[in-house]
Order: structure tokens, then sequence, then C-alpha cells
């Protein structure tokens, strides 16, 4: 004879197999992965005097992405970069290009990029969002590549990289000084890495 | 690079605008009368066409400090121009004291003056106000300022307007030339001061308004004419006022070359004083450049980002 609990705990049972069932036969769902900004890199170049690239680094990178591998279109990422973190590795031209001759920190602290979509391209992602640069907001599409995927062996997180290069015309969004002799060109290398939540 | 980066949209520029805008004061200003709002015309436009030529149009609506402080400017220039057209002409003189010198006819254009500086501030302060201050910092700020501009436009109005007649001003001098040499180098002083904090353009844009101030000036050296009105302090005060803030909160511009500069302005003497007051703001003006440069060129620098020279690297203690 099957007692009354005995029964009841038999059922609960039953019942929790089988929502594990049906959560493993339906397709992974987006999961949102936090960029580690320790691990992930926003670096520019501008021509100097049309004769070489100069590069500098931003040192706080934040942001999001949602990230299905199973269906990538279904991404999206959000990153924030602070201005005032820019380093040129020189103290004077630092606070030179903080001011309003270039990024204008104080007044616009931060540099965003919203996707709007996503299509998968073989390995690589086309995205398509609003870059904010100055204030100004301009629809821009980049390609990143997905350059890796693995599990952080100190958080046991699960992690994923993406790199991405795209070059903007920094006239565009309002920095017009010296635009000529400094490029107007900016070429913004992305390589972020984030970990699942 | 120099001429087609710096010199022809710092200067040619706005020199072609300021001639444009002295003529066009001078020619539409009524028979019979002194000029009106000659500066105004003449400042707002080496400033705009200065403006543009460095940093582009501005946005609509503007989005930054320099950008709203361009369409204040800008926009005050044309409306005193225009209104300037539709005023009746002055009656002759018999006085001494002008009717200007009044307590109640000054009420106007101060208030005016008010009303547009109290616009300007908080407008190129935004990002300071959403982002830094506390609202009683805010409103320290702003108060503080708005009462700087209020004692700067009283100063300007005293240098320029008080008692400004046709005979020479100084014994010995004709019409002031030295007097109107040492205002130029009070406003050249102050571009060079805005210049070397962190941002290069600001101190171009106030080199653009001081082109802008000679050629008003000059043009009225040569004619015998008075050149500044009311209207036209106005715009100078907002003009210095609004960079001023700019450069000291937003570009690096340090606290003490920022007083010695705004000092600087209140030094400027009255039309009465004698000729060597007029060296008192541009040694306030020399000790704050000498500040910003001795500040820069001793900053640990190995490539000396500045051309200010020698390079120095910042040495470990043994």
């Amino acid at each position: 004879m099957i007692r009354p609990h005995r029964r009841l705990s038999t059922l609960l049972a039953a019942v929790l197999l089988a929502t594990a069932l049906l959560a493993t036969a339906l397709p992974a769902s987006a999961a949102t992965w936090e960029i580690d900004g320790l691990h992930s890199s926003a670096v520019f170049k501008v021509k100097h005097l049309e004769t070489a690239y100069f590069y500098g680094v931003f040192g706080d990178v934040q942001g999001t992405i949602t990230y299905d591998p199973n269906a990538p279109a279904n991404s999206s990422i959000d990153v924030t970069i602070d201005a005032q973190s820019v380093d040129t590795r020189n103290a004077n031209r630092d606070e030179h290009v903080k001011s309003p001759d270039f990024l204008n920190a104080k007044q616009f602290p931060t540099i965003t990029f919203k996707s709007k979509s996503v299509e998968a391209s073989g390995d690589d992602l086309r995205i398509t969002g609003d870059l904010t640069l100055l204030g100004e907001t301009r629809e821009i599409t980049v390609t990143a590549t997905k350059t890796g995927q693995g599990t952080n062996p100190r958080s046991q997180k699960e992690m994923v990289g993406f790199h991405s290069e795209f070059t903007v015309d920094r006239t565009d969004h309002g920095m017009n000084f010296m635009a000529g002799p400094l490029g107007s060109e900016i070429t913004f290398i992305l390589s972020l890495e984030a970990q699942k939540q | 690079m120099l001429l087609q980066n710096i010199i022809l949209p710092g200067v040619v520029y706005p020199l072609i605008a300021a001639i444009i805008g002295v003529l066009l004061s001078l020619f539409t200003a009524q028979r019979g009368t002194s000029n009106r709002s000659g500066g105004a015309l003449t400042v707002g436009a080496s400033f705009g066409v200065g403006f543009v030529a460095l940093n582009g149009w501005p946005r609509l609506p503007p989005v930054e400090a320099t950008q709203r402080l361009f369409v204040i400017v800008t926009a005050f220039a044309l409306l005193a121009y225009v209104f300037s057209l539709f005023r009746p002409p002055e009656g002759p003189r018999k006085i001494t004291f002008a009717p200007r010198d009044r307590p109640a006819s000054l009420a106007g254009p101060l208030i005016l003056f008010v009303v547009c500086c109290g616009l300007m501030l908080p407008a190129a302060l935004e990002a300071m106000i959403r982002h830094t201050w506390t609202a009683l910092q805010a409103a320290l700020w702003l108060g503080g300022l708005l009462v700087y501009g209020v004692v700067l436009w009283l100063v300007l109005r005293r240098h320029l307007l008080v008692a400004v007649e046709p005979q020479p001003l100084f014994p010995g001098e004709r019409d002031g030339m030295v007097r109107i040499a040492l205002r130029l180098a009070t406003f050249a002083g102050l571009a060079a001061t805005f210049g070397l904090a962190d941002s290069a353009l600001l101190g171009q844009v106030m080199g653009a308004a001081f082109v802008g101030i000679a050629v008003v000036d000059v043009a009225g050296w040569f004619t015998h004419r008075r050149m500044w009105r009311f209207a036209d302090l106005s715009l100078l005060a907002l003009l210095v006022v609004g960079l001023g803030a700019i450069a000291h909160h937003y570009a690096g511009l340090t606290t003490w070359p920022a007083l010695l500069a705004a000092a600087a302005l209140l030094l400027l003497p009255p039309t009465s004083a004698p000729t060597w007051r007029g060296l008192l703001p541009v040694a306030a003006l020399a000790v704050a450049i000498t500040l910003l440069v001795w500040s820069k060129s001793n900053e640990p620098d190995p490539y000396d980002y500045y051309g200010l020279g020698p390079a120095r690297v910042e040495h470990e203690a043994a």
C-alpha cells in the first residue's frame, strides 16, 4: 500500500523530471553576459599629421551582451566607454584629448554603442546599432568576430570573446578640431571578454 | 597646416567678417548720430565666423557649451544691430553728462544683460549642473558668475562708454591711442590665457573675437566715432564670462590663472583714469600666462607635448 504523502512526492518528482526534459529539448534562450572590463580593451587609432597612426586606449569599458550561441541573430550588445579613462601615454596629451577640442569628456562623459539588430554571417556577427559620441548618435554597422568561448577557472563562469574593428568619421559627431592634419577618421578596435551571468 | 587650420580660420576669415560688420555699421548709421551697435555686430561676426571656421557649424539645437555660447552671442549681435536701426536719432548733446549715465537709463540695458547672462550661464554649464554639482554648488557658481558678469558690465561701461567725447581723452594723447593699445593687449592676453588651458579651440575663438574688437577700435580711431554702445559691452561681457567659465570648468584652466584673468578685466580703467592704469590688466594677464606656461613646462613630459620645452622626465627618488 502506498501512503498518501509518498504518492505526492512521487508525483512531484515526475513533474520535475518532465520539466527538466522539456527544458533540454527546447533551444537555448539568449543569456546575459557581462563585459569584463579588466580583460576587455577599447583601442583607437588616428593618423597624425597625415604620417603615422598613433594609438590610444580607454581604460574603462563596461556593458552587457545578450548572446545565444544557437541563435546569434537574437543577440544584442550594449557597450559604454568612459571618455575620462582615455590614455595616450602622455598626461598632457590625455588632458588635451579630454578637452572640448576632442572628446569633451566633462560634457560627454561616455561613448556608447547600443545594438539594434544582429545578423549572423558565418562565425561573424553583423551588428547594426547606434554609436553615441559627443552626444551625436549615428547608426553604424560593424562586424564582430567571435574569438573564443570557455570557462573561467577562477569564477567557473562561462566566458565568450568578441573582436571588432570599425572606423567612424569624427567630424560626423562634431569633433572638428584640426580635422585634416589630425585624421578625420578614427578606427576603434574593441576586444570584449564577457562572463555569463 | 598653420595657414589652413589656424591663420585662415582663426584670423583671416574673422578679420574679413569684422571689416564687413564694421562697414555695415558705419554705412547704416543714421546721419548726424554716433554709430549704433557697431561693436556688437563686428565682434559677433568675427567670433561667429571664427567659431564656424574652426569648429564647424553647431548643431541645432546646440548640444554643448561652446555651441550654445555661439548661438546666444551671434543671435544677440544680430538682434542688437537690427534693433539699433529702428532707434530714433539722438538729439544734440548740451550737457556734460549724457542721459545714459543716469541710473534710470542704465536699468534697461543692465536688466537685459542680466537676463541674457542668466540664460547663457546655465546653458553653458549644463553638464556641470547635471553631472557634477549639487544644487547648492550650482546656485553658488551660477549666482557668483552672474554677479561677476554684472560687475564686469559696469566696469566695461566705465571703460568704454562714460564721458567719451570727440576731444582727446587725455592731454597729449591723440584720442587715447595708448589706451586702445592697452585694451587690445588685455583682450589678446585673455585669448592667450584661454588658449593655454587644455583646449586650444577656446583660445582661438577668443582670438577671433579679439580681431573684431581690434577692428572696432581701429575703425573708431580713423572715423573719430564712438563705436561702443550698451549692446556692445553686453556682448563683450557675455562672451568673456561664457568662455572663461567654459575654460575653467571644461578645459582645465586652473584656479589662479582663471582668477587673475577675471581680475584683469575688472582692472580695465575708467575713461577718466590715467593711462598707466591700463597696464594693470595687462600685468595681471602676464602673470596668469606666466603661471600657465610655467606649470605646463614643469610637468613631467619626456615628449614635451606643448612644445614649451625642455622635455622633463620624472625621476624616482633614490
